[in-house]
């Protein structure tokens, strides 16, 4: 049940920590000191949400696999299904994420 | 059974059993004076709900002052200054010390009732952090007296609550008071963690949780994350009026915007923080006046956790105005409008709800309705806000607190009042009146919409937040009437409620057994239920289980049966159980009255206090009082080392408070840590802000000492492994030995700490913010050095004088995790400190 109970945690999680690796791209790029072009903030926003969605789709693969061997209406089932759920709400918010960063074409818009 | 204690060597010295007491009277309640020294949390979590409902009427007062002020243009009821500290303490009243308190109050009180425990697992926090709310409201109230209140609203920005600009206490006030009564928010929530977590009652599996602890669970975690970052804010910007250091300061490379994403950092996480448990409160009522389980638990369970983390990404929505790069705002307004997935997931969950069964219209389910109504329309005009053009438009304006009023009044207040109806009969054993509660009820959602909703459209029109007054003539006189008008309904509405509350408990009828023909256990007894909540602990085998296991409301509640019925050792005691199977695994014993928790919490407000009224001998008095508080209260014979007989599952013995990772104890100090990685991430992001934003002054700060932040890594690696050699020896009960180990980590903690120093020395904090920052980072890495030093002095003097016997080791299981995170961010410190002289 462990492994069940995580997967309710962790794509919120995954999504926690690629909003802080977009928000951090943002920074370097956009802040006064200038760490990246926008380019390379925007490569790598890609990059990164690729990651983090295809592992968040793995889980919500893995999740509804899950839900369909549980038995109806034991606590794995309920477990299952709030992981699916907790994986595909995740995997929505990633894209969004990278969203800003793929729109504009610069920090100004 | 027996009743008498087995022979245990390791009790016989240190018994704190009461061998005279029957089990009611080791769980009667102290009376008199000594009632201050109870720790039940059925006490203590009445004592948070009065309280802050106590607080909610003065702040209400207060709004009523503003609506007064504004009910006509050009009016003189308040001057500006006046009109400025009435909005600042309705603001800081409600959001602090009115609804955070609450929803503690209905935590404390219903977490062991409803999970099947005879208390919280640390009710001493309970106790402590309760009277640190308490000694933080009135410090913050009393500066009405000294005519010095807060003015500069509840967010206290920069440089407005600098000293160049708020001359005077009203600031500290601000500063002080709210950090004394945020350590109640902290403390709750690593009670909150460790109890749903630890204390189940057996068979409750996670799944087979009330919905309402996994919406407390999500939101003690919040709390954990959340609220540091304003506490060190706060602490920054009290240290920058007291000491004169810049962080906020842009002379000298400080910004103020940091002040700003510190606060947000906490303050949007905050409105879900109030929502999510008022929202639990519907979903735990819901059920019951449909006749049905809730829809979708696990689809509900998912709404909560993806909400609570989604929630701490949308902080910079309230900064939209403030000049940030438009590319950070739009994925702000991307979390925002994410977040509206899995409000609208829960939404839909009541809806589906409702049509389950044909719903009885009490007043809890009123306030359900209501809430429902109230709540959605404030949830649309935030996915309005998200949108960044149609926020410039609207910022400051009386749309946004036509908003947040729809979020938090109909997120909060509606189902906290249900929540009170629903249930006050297992309060004071007597049901309130459905006829006054419907006045009640339609009063108050009569005069909150009338109140409210023409705000949108003074805000529409362009009527600005926190004016004084505003000329006639321009389309805003009859909107302000009106709202005026609907605030004193609302009023009516609560007086109303308050009358019936005192009639209720004269005249009100008694209330049987479950009186609303509830699912969830606290309905187990009839009101008034005994202290000890359950006689014997019952083995859950449903999530609804007054409603599945017919054994429970078919005979006497004493004579249920269950785990724990004898109690050989005549304590205070529950079932300890697995984090997640809910499995059986320890033995958990409780704490009787004590006064510690209130001469620890009077010597923090003591030393608070003194702050604030620049008395620094008094500071030290206070902190030693609370020191000498904390000390009497760890100083207690270990309860570890034995078994007991359980008296479920065929004679299943379990130990008493296990040495175990899954233990309450260690769970309490990771959420502890969980709080201080928190309030340490904060100071870094600090750090990494301005050095990123005020590149010419970070780039100009003298750099720290490479050698000495060297040493000190080295010497943060060692306390991390001597506090694992310490609980290695002491579990082979080699307690001389450890006892050494442990006077090893009393001499290495200062000598880490004076390495940091010795790092720092070369920089200046008043030269520049990025310094500053340094130095605080330090300073909070010694802090925690200081803990380790104390904590290690304790277990050491226990060992070395023969207070510990085999499997007494608790004490160095947790020491040695807390060493562990202290010699983390002792290297994460050092390395900032590498990278910045690099």
């Amino acid at each position: 049940m462990t492994p069940l109970a995580r997967r309710i945690a962790l794509p919120a999680l995954l999504w926690a920590l690629h909003f802080i690796v977009v928000y951090a791209l943002i920074s370097a790029g956009c802040a006064a000191r200038a760490l990246a072009e926008v380019d390379v903030v925007r490569g790598l926003a890609v990059v990164a949400t690729c990651a983090a969605a295809a592992v968040a789709l793995v889980w919500l693969i893995s999740a509804g696999l899950e839900r369909r061997r549980a038995p109806a209406g034991s606590d794995a089932a309920a477990l299952a299904s709030a992981g699916w759920w907790t994986a595909l709400i995740s995997l929505l918010a990633i894209l969004a994420n990278l969203w800003p960063v793929v729109l504009l074409g610069s920090c100004t818009g | 059974m027996t009743d008498t204690a087995p022979e245990s060597p390791h009790y016989t010295a240190h018994r704190k059993g009461e061998a005279d007491k029957d089990f009611d009277a080791i769980w009667a309640q102290p009376s008199g004076i000594r009632s201050w020294s109870a720790v039940n949390h059925r006490i203590v979590g009445k004592r948070f709900l009065v309280t802050g409902f106590v607080f909610f009427l003065i702040a209400g007062v207060l709004a009523l002052l503003v609506r007064t002020q504004l009910i006509v243009p050009e009016n003189t009821f308040l001057d500006s200054e006046t009109y400025n500290q009435v909005f600042t303490m309705h603001g800081t009243l409600m959001m602090f010390l009115f609804a955070i308190p609450m929803l503690e109050g209905f935590a404390v009180y219903l977490i062991p009732l409803m999970v099947g425990a005879r208390d919280l697992v640390f009710p001493r926090l309970g106790a402590f952090g309760y009277y640190c709310f308490l000694f933080g409201g009135i410090l913050v109230l009393s500066s009405f007296l000294f005519d010095a209140a807060p003015a500069g609203g509840w967010f206290m920005y920069v440089p407005l609550s600098t000293s160049d600009y708020t001359e005077g206490l009203s600031a500290d006030f601000w500063l002080i008071g709210i950090t004394l009564a945020e350590i109640a928010s902290v403390t709750a929530a690593v009670e909150i963690i460790a109890s749903i977590l630890c204390s189940r009652a057996p068979g409750m599996s996670l799944t087979k949780m009330p919905v309402l602890m996994w919406y407390f669970l999500v939101t003690a975690f919040m709390i954990a994350v959340g609220f540091p970052p304003l506490i060190i804010a706060s602490i920054l910007l009290e240290s920058e009026r007291l000491l004169g250091l810049p962080f906020f300061d842009p002379s000298l490379g400080g910004d103020p915007l940091l002040w700003q994403h510190l606060f947000w950092l906490f303050g949007h996480p905050e409105v879900y923080i109030i929502f999510l448990p008022a929202a639990g409160i519907v979903a735990t009522m819901l059920p019951t006046f449909v006749g049905k389980p809730l829809f979708g638990y696990g689809f509900v369970v998912a709404a909560v956790v993806t909400m609570g983390v989604i929630s701490f990404g949308l902080w910079a929505h309230h900064m939209f105005a403030t000049g940030l790069p438009i590319m950070s705002l739009t994925l702000f307004s991307a979390a925002s409008t994410m977040v509206a997935i899995p409000t609208g997931v829960q939404i839909f969950s009541f809806i589906a709800t409702l049509t389950l069964g044909r719903p009885r219209l009490t007043v809890p389910m009123l306030f359900i309705l209501g809430f429902l109504f109230i709540f959605v329309l404030g949830g649309l005009t935030g996915v309005m806000l998200a949108a960044v053009p149609f926020n410039l438009q609207a910022h400051d304006t009386h749309f946004v607190v036509a908003h947040l009023h729809y979020v938090l009044i109909g997120g909060f207040v509606f189902p906290m009042m249900g929540g009170l109806y629903y249930w006050m009969p297992h309060i004071t054993g007597r049901m309130m009146s459905e006829r006054i509660g419907t006045w009640v009820f339609w009063l108050m959602f009569a005069g909150f919409n009338l109140a409210f909703f023409m705000m949108h459209l003074t805000g529409l029109r362009g009527m600005p937040r926190r004016i004084a007054t505003y000329p006639e003539g321009i389309g805003w006189d009859r909107l302000n009437m009106l709202s005026t008008i609907g605030a004193y309904i609302l009023t009516a509405g609560i007086a109303l409620f308050i009358w019936d509350f005192f009639r209720h408990r004269r005249t009100g009828p008694a209330a049987g057994r479950n009186p609303w023909g509830a699912a969830t256990l606290e309905w187990l007894y009839p009101p008034v239920a005994p202290g000890y909540n359950f006689r014997a602990i019952p083995e859950i085998r449903a999530r609804e289980p007054l409603w599945e296991q017919p054994e429970f409301l078919d005979r006497p509640p004493d004579e249920i049966t269950g785990a724990l019925r004898a109690y050989p050792d005549h304590r205070r005691e529950t079932i300890g159980c697995d984090p997640v199977t809910g499995a059986p695994l320890q033995i958990l014993r409780l704490p009787h009255p004590t006064w510690t928790p209130l001469i620890s919490a009077f010597g923090i407000a003591l030393a608070f206090a003194a702050t604030l009224a620049s008395v620094y001998w008094l500071v030290g008095l206070g902190g030693a009082i609370a020191l000498a508080g904390i000390t009497a209260w760890v100083w207690e014979p270990s309860d570890s080392g034995v078994t007991r007989a359980t008296g479920i599952r065929h004679g299943l013995e379990l130990p008493v408070n296990i040495v175990d990772r899954r233990s309450h104890l260690h769970i309490g100090i990771v959420g502890t840590l969980l709080i201080s990685f928190a309030l340490f991430g904060s100071l870094l992001f600090g750090g990494l802000y301005l050095w990123n934003t005020e590149p010419s002054f970070a780039d100009r700060t003298a750099t720290p000492d490479s050698r000495a932040a060297l040493m000190a890594a080295a010497s943060g690696l060692v306390m991390a492994g001597l506090g694992w050699l310490a609980n290695r020896w002491a579990q082979d009960n080699a307690f001389r030995a450890a006892g050494l180990i442990d006077l090893g980590l009393v001499a290495l903690a200062p000598l880490t700490a004076a390495l940091l120093l010795a790092a720092l020395l070369p920089v200046d904090p008043w030269a520049s913010a990025f310094g500053a920052v340094g130095w605080a980072l330090g300073a909070f890495v010694t802090a925690h050095l200081a803990v380790v030093l104390w904590w290690a002095l304790i277990n050491a003097v226990r060992k070395l004088t023969g207070l510990v016997g085999p499997g007494q080791t608790l004490p160095d299981l947790l020491l040695m995790t807390f060493c562990k995170a202290t010699a983390a961010m002792t290297l994460v410190t050092a390395a900032a400190y590498l990278a910045v002289a690099s």
